[in-house]
C-alpha cells in the first residue's frame, strides 16, 4: 500500500511557494514526459529551481519554469532538506552538465568510488533516473526497481531516443552503439512513475501502486513545449 | 576536489610523532636491528624535532627524524639514503621513512618542506642510523600507526568547524558543507578518514538534519565503515529519546 498519498499540483498551486521540503516535476512534452527535482535553493536567495537531464550531456540547473506540474515529495523535512542540499552540491560539482544519457539503471546513485554521476550498472542516467539517483544517494529509495517489468511499448521509445542521439550528437556515436547494443530493451521507469511514486507516503513505490495513477496523471497534464 | 580537511592536511591516515626516552648512545657501537627502524631506546630525543613533526601534511610508517646542521659535508652522508628533508632553525631534517610493518606502505607529504613522497628502504634506513651514530649526532624515531584514533584530533577540529556553521549559518549551509566535503573525500576513496569523522559525531551537538546528513551521505557506500554502524546506533538512540517511535523510524529509514 502507497500510504497517505502527495497527489500532483498545478504550476500554480500557490502551495508551491511554500514548498519547505522537496518536489519531483513532471511535464508532457510533444515527444514524451519531462521530470526533474525542484528544491529551493537557501544560498540562491532561497528560489526555487529544478534539476533535470534534459538530454546526453545536458545536466540542468535553472529557475523552476512556471510550466511544471509537482509532487511533494512524501518525506520528513529533515531528510527532505538532504536532497534539496544534495541537488545543489550536484548542480555545483556538475555544472558543465557533462552527465551521459542512458536507458539502464538497477538503483545506487552517485558512483561515489570514481565520484562520477552515475549507476552502479548503467552508463548515465535519463531524466527519469536522475530523479531516484539523487534521492538513492543519501539514502532514499523512492522506487522499488525490482517489481518494474519490462514493457515492450517502451523500446519504441528508447529506439527514437537512439536516433535523436545519433542526431544530436553524432561524434558520440560509440555511446549510442553502446545503448543500442547493451540497453536496448531494458527496463523503463517513466517519468509519471518516478513523479508519482515519490509523492507516495510508503516508500519505495511498488509499480503495481504507481503505474495506475501515473497514466491518469499523463492524461491530466497539458502538452507543453519547453525546448 | 581539494576539501578544507586536505587544505588543512587531514590525511587517510595521520602522522603522530613520538617523543621517546633520553638515552645514552651505545657503548659497544652497534645498533641491534630488530625493527626496520631499530631500537628507539638507541636514539636521543631532540624536542624541537619532536614537537615540530611532522609540520603539515602525512607520514605513513616507521621513520626516523633526524635535525643536522646545515653543512655541505654532513649532508653528504646521508645523501641517497633519505626520504625527504626540511629545513628548521639552521638545520636540516632528515626524515628517514620506511615502509609500514604489515604491508602498508610509508608515504609523506609536506608540501611546504618539499618533502618527497618516496619512502627509503629499510636497508637505508639502518644505514643512516649507523652514520648518525658514527657522527654523534641525534634523531627521533617516529612512530605512525594506520589506526582510526590518529585521525580523530583533527576530524574533531573539522566536525567543530560544520558545528559552528550550524550555529552562524543554519542546518542548511552546514549540511551543505558536509555533503561537498564527505563526498570529495568519497571520490579520493579517502575512507579511512571518512571513519574517522563518524566515529566522533556527536548527534546531540547538531540538528537532527545535520547528524543525519553523515549517515545520509555515506549510506551507499558499498564496504561498511568501522564507525558508522556505530554511529547509526548513537543517532537512534539520540533520536529515540526526543521523539515518537514511528517518527524516529521515519527519520531513519534507509540509513542503517
Amino acid at each position: 500500500m502507497p500510504g497517505p498519498v502527495k497527489l500532483p499540483r498545478p504550476p500554480d498551486d500557490p502551495q508551491l511557494q511554500d514548498l519547505d521540503g522537496v518536489a519531483v516535476a513532471i511535464a508532457r512534452m510533444d515527444y514524451g514526459q519531462h521530470t526533474g527535482v525542484i528544491w529551493r535553493d537557501e544560498e540562491s536567495n532561497g528560489g526555487l529551481f529544478l534539476l533535470h537531464l534534459r538530454f546526453h550531456y545536458q545536466l540542468v540547473r535553472e529557475p523552476l519554469p512556471k510550466t511544471y506540474h509537482w509532487v511533494e515529495a512524501c518525506l520528513p523535512a529533515e531528510r527532505a532538506i538532504h536532497v534539496a542540499e544534495l541537488c545543489s552540491v550536484v548542480s555545483q560539482r556538475y555544472n558543465d552538465g557533462r552527465l551521459a544519457y542512458a536507458f539502464q539503471y538497477r538503483g545506487g546513485g552517485f558512483d561515489l568510488v570514481s565520484g562520477t554521476l552515475l549507476s552502479a550498472t548503467g552508463r548515465g542516467l535519463s531524466c527519469a533516473t536522475l530523479v531516484p539517483a539523487i534521492f538513492s544517494t543519501v539514502g532514499i529509495d523512492i522506487l522499488d526497481l525490482p517489481t518494474w517489468p519490462v514493457r515492450p511499448e517502451d523500446r519504441g521509445w528508447q529506439e527514437k531516443i537512439i536516433r535523436l542521439g545519433r542526431k544530436r550528437a553524432p561524434h558520440d556515436s560509440v555511446h549510442w552503439d553502446y545503448l543500442s547494443s547493451q540497453e536496448l530493451g531494458c527496463f523503463r521507469y517513466r517519468p509519471e512513475e518516478v513523479a508519482t511514486g515519490a509523492g507516495f507516503g510508503q516508500l519505495p513505490a511498488k509499480f503495481d501502486d504507481v503505474v495506475g495513477p501515473a497514466a491518469r496523471l499523463v492524461q491530466q497534464l497539458p502538452v507543453v513545449c519547453l525546448v | 576536489m581539494q576539501t578544507d580537511l586536505e587544505t588543512r592536511g587531514l590525511p587517510q591516515f595521520r602522522a603522530r610523532s613520538q617523543r621517546l626516552p633520553t638515552a645514552p648512545p651505545p657503548t659497544d657501537g652497534h645498533f641491534p636491528i630488530d625493527h626496520p627502524c631499530g631500537s628507539s631506546a638507541l636514539m636521543n630525543v631532540d624536542p624541537a624535532v619532536a614537537t615540530s613533526f611532522p609540520p603539515t601534511g602525512t607520514l605513513v610508517g616507521t621513520s626516523l627524524v633526524a635535525p643536522v646542521p646545515l653543512h655541505n659535508s654532513l649532508q653528504s652522508n646521508f645523501r641517497g639514503l633519505e626520504s625527504g628533508s626540511w629545513t628548521l632553525d639552521e638545520r636540516i631534517i632528515l626524515v628517514f621513512a620506511t615502509p609500514i610493518e604489515g604491508g602498508g606502505e610509508a608515504t609523506g607529504a609536506v608540501p611546504s618542506y618539499e618533502f618527497s613522497s618516496a619512502p627509503t628502504s629499510v636497508k637505508n634506513c639502518n644505514l643512516a642510523r649507523r652514520k648518525l651514530q658514527a657522527l654523534h649526532l641525534s634523531a627521533t624515531e617516529v612512530t605512525v600507526a594506520a589506526n582510526p584514533g590518529v585521525a580523530d584530533e583533527p576530524a574533531r577540529v573539522w566536525i567543530e568547524k560544520v558545528r559552528r556553521l550550524e550555529e552562524q549559518k543554519g542546518s542548511r549551509a552546514a549540511v551543505r558543507k558536509v555533503f561537498e566535503e564527505m563526498l570529495a573525500l568519497i571520490q579520493d576513496a579517502a575512507f579511512s578518514t571518512v571513519d574517522s569523522i563518524l566515529s566522533v559525531v556527536a548527534p546531540e551537538s547538531f540538528s537532527s538534519e545535520v547528524s543525519l546528513a553523515f549517515l545520509a551521505i555515506t549510506s551507499r557506500i558499498r564496504d561498511p565503515l568501522p564507525s558508522r554502524r556505530a554511529l547509526y546506533e548513537r543517532t537512534f538512540a539520540w533520536l529515540a529519546s526526543r521523539r515518537e517511535a514511528d517518527e524516529t523510524e521515519a527519520l531513519m529509514r534507509g540509513l542503517d
